[in-house]
């Protein structure tokens, strides 16, 4: 039995003449191709010996019959390479033509694999741009969200290290998708082009080390990026498990945060066979019902989960005009601190249009009002920048400890004479 | 009337449309009977030969007369003829034109 040997591929084969230069500097080495996997490839030791190598645009599967047979009367012998669209002939024939003698014919061999590329840097563009404009921004804390309603309202945009991790390795994976289009770039300039692929590139061709070096670097930020992501799982995981009982609130069915039904029966069944028989929208009545269940689960939050109804009807001028509006919010913060900042940050947006740095926490005390059995209770109305109809919204904000419960109603009801219902949920 | 693409035909194609002439082939046989007639000048790749027999049978330049297990036999049609009489004429042109400008 012949005895194989592994390496990994130093020049991707993407980029034809590198990859089949560094088969042939192996045959001279004595290691003559065997076979592709993921990133490597085996070799069976063999004599040093000359040997060309060539990449066919077609997979192996698909060469068959009469261009098979075409192939082999010329000498050549054709293997797989791995799993992908691309086969590989080989010759130690020194007489055996080169597969292509003009560049007509080799560019039409191409042709699909151009029309591929070209699909491929659609997407690596769009997912480059997607990465930026969501992940980035989000991350650094420079998102829109995060300047209209406060840093601590944009829960991924927390100072925290795994935030830099992740960071860090966003910024990876896009110098690697930028590796890849320009790889990708390279082949369609062939096609454009008018010159053959040339393969009479010397072992220390300039262009062929600074690939080997370039493709050596692509595997360390490979190996830095899956080290990256376990290490960012594992912390998010051990700071995640400091919060406590969060998880349970996230049922729809639990009692927290407060349900309209209960502060406000008469609204409830108003609007609950409209829920019920799934009314969303008509002419005359909207209805919005949103649940989000912890979705935004983050290293210093642990949204429970909010409810969110909404009517109202389109006049004769084609307004919407609310009827009653509610939404309710509960939230665990992972210490007393944040919560304060949180609900100031909430408040000052609310009251001021704004978030100014280091003055929020003086709005919590205009709006304090007396409650004993939390730690601090607040009221105040409120022009909702995001409703329709030009209605005050009360807004009650409560804080025990780490816990947050937020209530914004438009109803019949006096919201500070269902307290003692509300308070009851974060107690 | 064959694509545009094929006008003019490069040097390989002009051959294996040459080759025909002589007789029905299969791909293997036209490239030797290429490099034969041109003094090793003219090489077909494996290639270049499938890519082209490819396309002229799409464009019905050539057609198929037998084929024995994997070898398949082609002879010219007459859009091929008139294809190759085309690029003769052409071939001619430019070499009056050459000798007329020495």
């Amino acid at each position: 039995m012949s005895e194989t040997i592994k390496k990994l591929i130093p020049v991707t084969e993407v980029n034809s003449p590198y990859f089949c230069i560094w088969l042939q500097e192996m045959a001279e080495q004595g290691l003559i191709y065997k076979e592709k996997n993921f990133c490597t490839v085996e070799f069976e030791k063999s004599n040093p010996e000359k040997r060309r190598y060539r990449l066919l645009n077609k997979p192996i599967y698909r060469i068959k019959g009469e261009e098979r047979e075409i192939y082999e009367e010329s000498g050549w012998k054709l293997m797989s390479v791995g799993y992908n669209s691309l086969s590989l002939a080989t010759t130690n024939n020194p007489d055996a033509e080169e597969l292509f003698n003009d560049i007509r014919s080799y560019k039409k061999s191409i042709r699909r694999k151009w029309i591929g590329y070209a699909f491929a840097i659609v997407v690596w563009l769009w997912w480059i741009y997607h990465i930026y404009s969501d992940t980035m921004s989000g991350l650094i804390g420079e998102d829109d969200y995060a300047a209209e309603y406060g840093k601590l309202h944009s829960l991924d945009s927390e100072p925290v290290a795994i935030n830099v991790i992740l960071a860090v390795l966003s910024l990876l994976c896009i110098f690697m998708f930028v590796m890849a289009i320009v790889r990708d770039l390279r082949t369609i300039r062939v096609f454009f082009g008018s010159s053959m692929p040339n393969y009479e590139i010397p072992y220390d061709d300039r262009g062929y080390i600074r690939e080997k070096k370039l493709n050596n670097a692509v595997y360390a930020l490979a190996v830095v990026m899956l080290a990256g992501i376990v290490c960012a799982g594992g912390l998010y995981a051990s700071i995640g498990s400091g919060l406590s009982d969060g998880a349970a609130a996230l049922q729809y069915e639990n009692s927290r945060p407060v349900r309209l039904a209960e502060i406000d029966r008469k609204s409830w069944d108003k609007i609950r066979p409209l829920i019920e028989n799934s009314v969303s929208e008509d002419a005359n009545t909207n209805i919005d019902i949103d649940y989000m269940a912890g979705d935004d689960n983050s290293r210093y939050f642990r949204n429970a989960a909010r409810e969110q109804l909404q009517t109202g009807r389109i006049d004769e001028e084609d307004n919407y005009v609310a009827e009653f509006y509610f939404y309710s919010y509960y939230g665990e913060a992972k210490d007393a601190d944040l919560a304060v900042a949180y609900l100031a940050e909430e408040a000052s947006h609310d009251l001021n249009g704004k978030v100014p740095e280091g003055e929020v926490i003086k709005v919590l005390d205009e709006i304090n009002i007396s409650c004993d059995d939390v730690d601090y209770a607040g009221y105040y109305e409120s022009e909702m920048p995001y409703s329709d109809g030009k209605y005050k919204v009360q807004k009650l904000i409560l804080r025990k400890g780490g816990k947050i419960e937020i209530v914004e109603y438009y109803g019949p009801e006096n919201l500070k004479d269902k307290l003692d219902i509300i308070v009851e949920k974060i107690k | 009337m064959a694509k545009k693409s094929l006008y003019p035909l490069t040097e390989s194609m002009y051959y294996v449309l040459l080759s025909f002439h002589k007789q029905d082939m299969c791909g293997t046989e036209i490239a030797e009977y290429v490099r034969n007639m041109t003094n090793n000048r003219v090489r077909l790749g494996p290639g270049t030969l499938y890519t082209i027999l490819d396309t002229f049978r799409k464009e019905k330049v050539i057609v198929k007369v037998s084929s024995e297990g994997r070898k398949i036999r082609y002879k010219i049609t007459e859009k091929g003829e008139s294809l190759f009489n085309e690029e003769f004429e052409r071939l001619k042109a430019c070499i009056a034109d050459a000798e007329g400008g020495r």
